[in-house]
Parts: C-alpha cells; structure tokens; sequence
C-alpha cells in the first residue's frame, strides 16, 4: 500500500507543479529584467552551463540547485553616473534568472562555479559507477 | 481526490516513461556546432558636458582580445571571441561568438580618449 499512496502522491506532485508552472509564465511578476545569453554542453564527465553576464557582480549572483535544476538568478543596476545622460541604451538591466533543467545523473552536490571577465561558467559533475563497477540491470 | 490507478507498477511506467519523454523532449540536441547570430555586442551611450562614455558589452574577452581606435571623430571597437569548444555536444548554444566591428560618430573628434575594461565591460571615456 506504501507503494501506492507514493505513487498517487508523486503523481498529484506533477499535477501540481505543472498547474504551477502555467501559472508563473502567465503572471506579470514573473517578467525578468533580462535573460543572459547560455550555452549548455554536456561531456561523458559533467554538464557545463556557460552565462555572459557582462558588468554582474559576484555579491550580486545567486547559484543554487532545485528540482532537478541548476538556478543562475541575480540582478545587474545601471551604473549610477552623476550629471551624465544617457544617449542610447542598449544594454540589459534588472532582475535575471534561469533554470537550466539537468537530467537525472547531474550530481548537484559537486557544483563548481566561476565568474570571470563577465563570465559564469558552472560544471556539473556526473555520476556514474566506479570503472569496473556492477550496474544490475532490473528485467521488466 | 483520484480513484486508485488499475495497476500501481504499471501506473509507475507511465510515469517514468513521461517523465523521460520530457526530459528528452526538452534536451533535443542543437543540430549545428557553431554559434548562429553575428556577434554585435550591445552598447550604452552616457554624455557630460566634459565627456562622452561609451560601454559595450564584451564578456569573456581580455586585454588583448578588443581594440578601442579613435580616428577624427569616429571611435571604433572591434574584437573577436573564439567560441568555447568544450567536449561532447551541446544541449543549448546561445552565446555569440567570432569577430565583431562597431563604429559610434561624436559631435566632435575628443581630445583625450581612456579605455578601461573590467568584467566583461569595456568602458571609453572620451574628453570633449
């Protein structure tokens, strides 16, 4: 029966966050102020997930790993120039976020992060069994 | 409340095989190796009375990889990002990438031009 009510419950789970996640993409609130430019790539060994955040600051960024996602959300202000106007503006300010989704064997509690020259690069290690290790297999 | 499914293990496979679909649904690998668009980093443009302060975006370039030219009165900054080559195949490519080239005309030719890049942010400073 333990089996059962687990099973109903993770399906209610996926109702939900799917109900949820329409939702969030209708409201308003959830526009962010930008959304950076990322390469995802993939090797035998780990994920990379590569962000140009040109301008962001470390303090200002927030890494983290939820449901099976690695979350990059921060926020990036218009530098304060005293007396200067602004001609033309390009450049992207405000509220970011992305969830880059991984799939299962993405180990979340070896996470390597590093922003450099306006670059977020994050690596994702992968797991997978020890050379020579037993993988048993169940028959359906 | 839903009534109990007609066999829980199978019910599981359903689950699980959806559950599959959408990942791999969501994971379709990105046909090309190469980035698509041209890369035109983007640019803001701040006057003073004494200057004009030009930022353009270049994340992930060093020193050496941009070059800040003033001629007369046109400042024009080129530079070139190698694509990152990294192992295996990418899920995702949306970073521009390669040789770019962006000319901005002032008023008047400056008399004094400052470059100075930090973060992925190159900032000129040119002195009306």
């Amino acid at each position: 029966m333990r089996t059962v009510r687990d099973l109903l419950q993770l399906q209610e789970q996926f109702d939900r966050a799917f109900r949820e996640a329409r939702a969030w993409r209708q409201s308003p609130a959830a526009e962010p102020g930008f959304t950076p430019e990322t390469d995802v790539a993939q090797d035998d060994r780990a994920y990379t997930i590569t962000l140009d955040l040109p301008g962001a600051s470390k303090t200002a960024l927030k890494v983290y790993a939820e449901g099976g996602a690695l979350i990059v959300s921060g926020h990036r202000e218009r530098p304060n120039r005293e007396q200067a106007r602004l001609v033309r503006g390009e450049r992207q300010h405000g509220r970011f976020s992305r969830a880059i989704s991984l799939p299962s064997d993405a180990d979340f509690g070896q996470v390597n992060a590093r922003l450099q020259q306006g670059v977020l690069r994050v690596s994702v290690p992968r797991v997978r069994p020890a050379d020579g290790g037993r993988i048993e297999i169940t028959v359906d | 409340m839903r009534g109990f499914p007609d066999d829980p293990v199978r019910e599981g496979a359903r689950l699980r095989a959806r559950l599959r679909d959408l990942l791999d649904a969501t994971f379709v690998e990105t046909p090309r190796s190469e980035p698509v668009a041209p890369w035109v980093p983007r640019a803001d443009i701040w006057a003073t009375p004494e200057a004009v302060i030009v930022e353009v975006e270049v994340p992930g370039l060093g020193a050496d990889d941009v070059e800040a030219h003033v001629e007369g009165n046109v400042l024009t900054i080129t530079g070139s990002r190698t694509p990152t080559r990294d192992a295996g195949r990418y899920l995702e490519r949306q970073r521009p990438a390669g040789a770019f080239s962006r000319a901005f005309t002032l008023t008047q030719a400056p008399r004094d031009v400052q470059a100075r890049l930090e973060d992925g942010l190159l900032t000129v400073t040119l002195t009306r």
